[in-house]
């Protein structure tokens, strides 16, 4: 069954045409990679998706529900959460509270006036237990500001999982990495996904890191959907090879 | 706890004052829970409101409406130009919160200026340039020391709401606005809501430091909406430091203290008051409370740093 699904999806800026009829399905459990070129549209399609950008035409249903036009905050209330390409959570705070306000946020409760949040113990313990899960849990009362990029990206995924989401969209969570720090969190993303029973939707660059984690793969091209397939088939594609691959691979 | 000797020292010092020192140290704290009330907006969620006079002179009016033409006691008087206000916020907010930064701030300081327009030129209810005048509160509320009293106890009450505020999930989700607004709403926080409610909680302490300024002046003036009432909460704001919870209390005394003396010697009080914004903006931009929590830290540090030394 499709968690989410985006049908002929279509949004321009200033006469530019970012999404030409894009459409997309992705399978619950699934591991599901967006990949093309700069510009193909995958930062847009993944900003129209969470709510930040309309559609000029086109629909979005998750969980068989229409969520075309919603409110960011209301999308990610429903479980669909994202972690940024450029991951800078919350820097006044340290990484316990900005995980904890994040716990509260996607249940609704951030309108609570008086009472302080460390008397908010089941966010506490839900954020200790998402960060838990990044491997920062003694990281906890260290200010934000002072963690390092690969922390920060964690940090972020910590932030995403603290909702407990279906559906997690991660923009190129291995740009800016070096390549150790790649392998890492290629492994480190395969494994938690795995044991949560997230479904991925994810964009990358790194070919080599898409055909290992995806198990399935959207190939956008200038706004257009020019493949989809396994990895297997994607990479026997010669579409795709011209357009994307280079032939290599 | 530091909070606390604050307000026993302030609680203690009301008997030694003067009759003229009471006066002062009321407008002081008047000046500073206006200014905290708008560095809740500036602190906390980076939205730099340059119209907080309108809310400070719709409680003002609200006040001096209610008790000149309505004939209502003066205490009576106060949750009414809170409700005001918050209500006045409520409406220029929801305007005005939607749009960017610099233009919210020219939106809320065009919506001051047109009520300021509308109290200067409504003569039949706002009495215009002549203001509402003969607003002695009655009984024990005319008396200094009780109405420093009073006005010290409205103080502590916002200002430990404020300080309350700051430490709930809502203070969290503003900061979390602030630091990062695209990140803050793809966790769910509402950023309109919030904005809207903290604009609101602001323009109602500042509604209510206005009446309370108004009764302590006995007489309420459509300056009390002008554009330079709301540079007077930025100034005792970057006076005091923006970043210190209580820095613009601090700096909206300094500026009253500095005001009184200066203003005894020379005429030239907006050309020193402008020479020393520059000077604090350009070399102390933390303000006098962020310098004073500087000295605190280091003092002792060097104490121990001596003790083990040796």
């Amino acid at each position: 069954m499709a968690l989410l699904e985006a049908k002929d999806i279509y949004r321009s800026f200033q006469g530019f045409l970012a999404l030409a009829g894009v459409s997309l399905s992705v399978a619950e459990g699934s591991f599901h990679a967006l990949v093309g070129p700069n510009g193909a549209g995958k930062t847009t399609l993944f900003n129209v998706i969470t709510g930040r950008l309309r559609p000029d035409r086109g629909r979005i249903t998750y969980e068989g529900r229409e969520i075309t036009g919603w409110p960011t905050f209301r999308i990610a209330r429903m479980g669909l959460a994202i972690s940024f390409q450029r991951a800078q959570p919350f820097l006044s705070m340290t990484v316990l509270e900005a995980v904890a306000v994040a716990r509260l946020g996607y249940q609704g409760r951030t309108f609570t006036l008086l009472r302080p949040l460390r008397d908010f113990k089941e966010a506490l313990a839900q954020a200790e237990e998402a960060l838990q899960k990044v491997g920062l849990e003694k990281q906890t009362s260290k200010r934000v500001s002072e963690l390092p990029l690969g922390d920060l990206k964690r940090l972020d995924v910590a932030i995403a999982l603290a909702g407990r989401p279906k559906l997690l969209l991660l923009d190129e969570p291995l740009a800016g990495l070096s390549r150790a720090e790649r392998r890492e969190m290629v492994a480190f993303i395969r494994e938690l996904l795995r044991k949560e029973g997230v479904t991925l939707l994810f964009t990358e660059h790194d070919t080599e890191a898409v055909l290992h984690l995806a198990d399935r793969i959207t190939v956008l091209h200038q706004g257009r959907v020019l493949a989809e397939g396994s990895p297997e088939e994607i990479r026997q594609n010669a579409e795709v090879r011209a357009a994307f691959l280079g032939g290599g691979a | 706890m530091r909070l606390l000797w604050f307000f026993i020292a302030l609680v203690v010092l009301g008997p030694w004052l003067s009759e003229y020192g009471l006066k002062l140290a009321s407008e002081a704290l008047i000046l500073g829970l206006y200014a905290m009330a708008f560095n809740l907006l500036f602190r906390q969620t980076g939205l730099l409101s340059f119209g907080q006079a309108a809310f400070f002179g719709l409680g003002a009016y609200t006040m001096a409406l209610l008790v000149a033409r309505g004939g209502w006691p003066f205490p009576a008087t106060l949750p009414l130009a809170f409700l005001v206000s918050a209500l006045g916020a409520l409406v220029i907010g929801f305007l005005s919160i939607r749009l960017s930064r610099i233009y919210f701030t020219m939106l809320t300081l065009a919506f001051a200026q047109l009520l300021y327009a509308v109290a200067h030129k409504w003569y039949a209810f706002t009495g215009g340039d002549n203001g509402i005048t003969d607003l002695r509160p009655p009984g024990i509320w005319g008396e200094s020391l009780f109405y420093y009293y009073a006005v010290l106890f409205l103080f502590a009450l916002g200002v430990f709401f404020l300080w309350a505020l700051e430490r709930s999930p809502f203070g969290y989700a503003l900061r979390a606005l602030r630091d990062n607004r695209a990140r803050a709403e793809a966790v769910g926080i509402n950023a309109f809501g919030h904005l809207l409610l903290a604009f609101v909680i602001s323009g109602a302490l500042s509604g209510l430091a206005g009446a309370l300024q108004g009764a302590l002046q006995r007489s309420v003036f459509p300056d009390y909406l002008f554009w330079t009432r709301s540079a007077e909460a930025i100034l005792a704001t970057i006076l005091g430091g923006s970043g210190v919870f209580l820095g613009p209390a601090i700096g909206a005394t300094v500026f009253l203290l500095l005001r009184v003396v200066v203003q005894a010697n020379t005429e030239y009080w907006p050309f020193f008051l402008g020479t020393l914004l520059l000077l604090m903006v350009l070399f102390f931009p933390k303000g006098l409370g962020g310098l004073a929590l500087e000295m605190a830290r280091k003092w002792p540090k060097g104490e121990r740093r001596g003790a083990s030394g040796s």
